[in-house]
C-alpha cells in the first residue's frame, strides 16, 4: 500500500460512513403508533364537500390534503358560511414524530398573529393527551350515514382545562378528509353524503 | 397639520429614488436626508359611528334565511406605526369585531385616524378611512371630519340615500358603498351590480354583501338595542 492509498481508504471512509448516516437518519424518522395510518397513502388533492348541521344549516368546507408518506401529512377544512377552520399537520421525525392542531391557541395582537399550535410529540399508541387536557384518538372507522369510513383521527377538546379551540371535536379520515365537527355541546356538523 | 403642496412632492422624490435603488427608508434609513414623522388621530366621529359598543347585540337576517345575533365581543384601539419614503408613519386605529356565536361568523371593522391636509387655497381638509370585511370582502372609503363617507376621486364607488327599508325600519341618511377595490370597469352599470354595503352613521352596518353571494340585513325589531 503506498503513501496515498491510506489517506484515500480514510477519506472514502468517512465519505460513506457520513452518506450511510444521513441514509439511516431518513430512514429512522416515523410516525409513531396507530397515527402512522394518517401518512400510508400518498395523496395531495382539494376539494370541496358539502356539510350539515342537526339544526339543518348547510355548509361548504373547502379542503386541502397533503401527504407523503414518510415525510409529513397538512389537512385543512375550512367552512363558507362558519368561520370554522381545522388545520392539522404531521411531521416525522426519529421519535415518532409531531401532531400539530392548529387555528386554536392563536395569540393575537394588532400587530401580528401567532399561532402556537396544539402539539402532541412522540406519537405512539392511538391515544394520547397533552399535559393541558387536549386528547387525539385513532378510531378504526367512524360511520357517518350509512357510510363507515376507515382509519379516523378524532380530536378532543372537551376535557381540557381552557377550551381554546371553535369545536369540542372533529374528526377526519386519513383518505376522505374531514367528516365530523361537534361545537357548542349540542352541534354536530356532518358530512352530506349522496 | 400637513401642508399637502409641500409634502406630496417630498412623497414622489423619495418614491423616486427609492425606485432607482430598490430599497425603501426602513432598508437604507441613512440615505434618507430628512425623515418626516407623521401621526393620525381618530376623529371623535370615529369613536362613535353605529354605537358599536363592547358586548351590544345586533340582529341580523342571514341570506339563507335563519336569523342571527352579532355581539360586539371586540372594541380596542392602538397605534399603527409604519415606515416609508422617509416618513414614518402613527397611524390611531380602532379596531370592532362583531361576532355571531353559531353559525360562527364575522364583520371586522377598523377606523384608521385621520390627517389634516392644508389646501393650496389655505382651507383644511381632513380626511380619515373606514374598512369593513366581511366574507372575503373588504369594502373601504374615505372619511370627513364628520365621518361623512368621501367618493374616490377615480371610483363610482359611493350612493347616498335618503331612506331605505330593511325589514319593515326606515333608514335615513344612508351610503352605499360598492365593492370596487379591484374593479377595473368605469361602467357605471357594471360598478352598480358589485356587492354593496348599506351604512348609516347613526347605526352602522345596515346590510352587507359578499363576493361569495352571502349578505347580512340588519333586522331591528322595535326594541332598543
Amino acid at each position: 500500500m503506498n503513501k496515498f492509498t491510506k489517506p484515500l481508504l480514510f477519506l472514502f471512509g468517512g465519505l460513506l460512513f457520513s452518506s450511510c448516516n444521513h441514509i439511516l437518519d431518513s430512514i429512522d424518522d416515523y410516525v409513531g403508533g396507530d397515527f402512522g395510518k394518517l401518512v400510508q397513502k400518498e395523496q395531495e388533492w382539494s376539494d370541496s364537500a358539502k356539510f350539515v348541521d342537526n339544526l339543518g344549516i348547510e355548509d361548504a368546507f373547502k379542503e386541502r390534503m397533503y401527504s407523503h408518506k414518510p415525510e409529513n401529512m397538512d389537512f385543512t377544512a375550512t367552512g363558507t358560511i362558519n368561520e370554522i377552520s381545522v388545520h392539522v399537520r404531521i411531521e416525522c421525525n426519529g421519535t415518532g414524530g409531531n401532531l400539530v392542531v392548529f387555528n386554536c391557541k392563536t395569540v393575537e395582537n394588532p400587530q401580528h398573529m401567532n399561532d402556537e399550535g396544539i402539539v402532541f410529540s412522540n406519537l405512539s399508541g392511538n391515544k394520547m393527551t397533552t399535559s393541558d387536557g387536549y386528547t387525539i384518538r385513532m378510531l378504526d372507522s367512524l360511520n357517518i350515514g350509512k357510510e363507515t369510513f376507515q382509519n379516523v383521527l378524532e380530536f378532543d377538546a372537551t376535557k381540557a382545562e381552557k377550551n381554546e379551540c371553535d369545536y369540542d371535536k372533529f374528526y377526519i379520515s386519513a383518505t376522505q378528509g374531514l367528516l365530523r365537527i361537534d361545537l357548542m355541546d349540542t352541534i354536530t356538523i356532518k358530512r352530506s353524503l349522496p | 397639520m400637513i401642508n399637502k403642496a409641500k409634502f406630496i412632492p417630498v412623497l414622489f422624490t423619495a418614491a423616486f429614488f427609492s425606485s432607482l435603488t430598490g430599497c425603501y427608508c426602513e432598508d437604507c434609513g441613512e440615505s434618507c436626508s430628512n425623515v418626516y414623522d407623521f401621526e393620525s388621530k381618530l376623529a371623535d366621529c370615529q369613536k362613535t359611528i353605529g354605537h358599536y359598543k363592547k358586548g351590544k347585540t345586533i340582529h341580523y337576517e342571514h341570506s339563507n334565511g335563519y336569523d342571527l345575533d352579532f355581539t360586539v365581543s371586540k372594541d380596542t384601539i392602538y397605534h399603527k406605526r409604519e415606515s416609508e419614503y422617509c416618513a414614518n408613519f402613527d397611524t390611531e386605529v380602532r379596531e370592532i369585531e362583531l361576532t355571531s356565536t353559531y353559525p360562527i361568523i364575522s364583520i371586522k371593522v377598523s377606523f384608521n385616524g385621520g390627517y389634516e391636509f392644508e389646501d393650496e387655497d389655505g382651507s383644511t381638509d381632513f380626511v380619515s378611512s373606514l374598512n369593513i370585511t366581511y366574507d372575503a370582502t373588504s369594502y373601504v372609503v374615505d372619511l370627513n371630519s364628520d365621518g361623512t363617507p368621501i367618493e374616490f376621486s377615480y371610483k363610482d364607488n359611493l350612493e347616498t340615500l335618503d331612506t331605505i327599508t330593511f325589514n319593515g325600519v326606515k333608514y335615513d341618511s344612508v351610503f352605499v358603498i360598492y365593492d370596487l377595490l379591484y374593479a377595473s370597469s368605469t361602467d357605471h352599470a357594471d360598478n352598480r351590480n358589485q356587492p354593496r354595503l348599506y351604512f348609516s352613521k347613526e347605526k352602522g352596518i345596515l346590510k352587507i354583501e359578499s363576493r361569495l353571494g352571502q349578505s347580512l340585513t340588519i333586522k331591528e325589531n322595535g326594541k332598543d338595542e
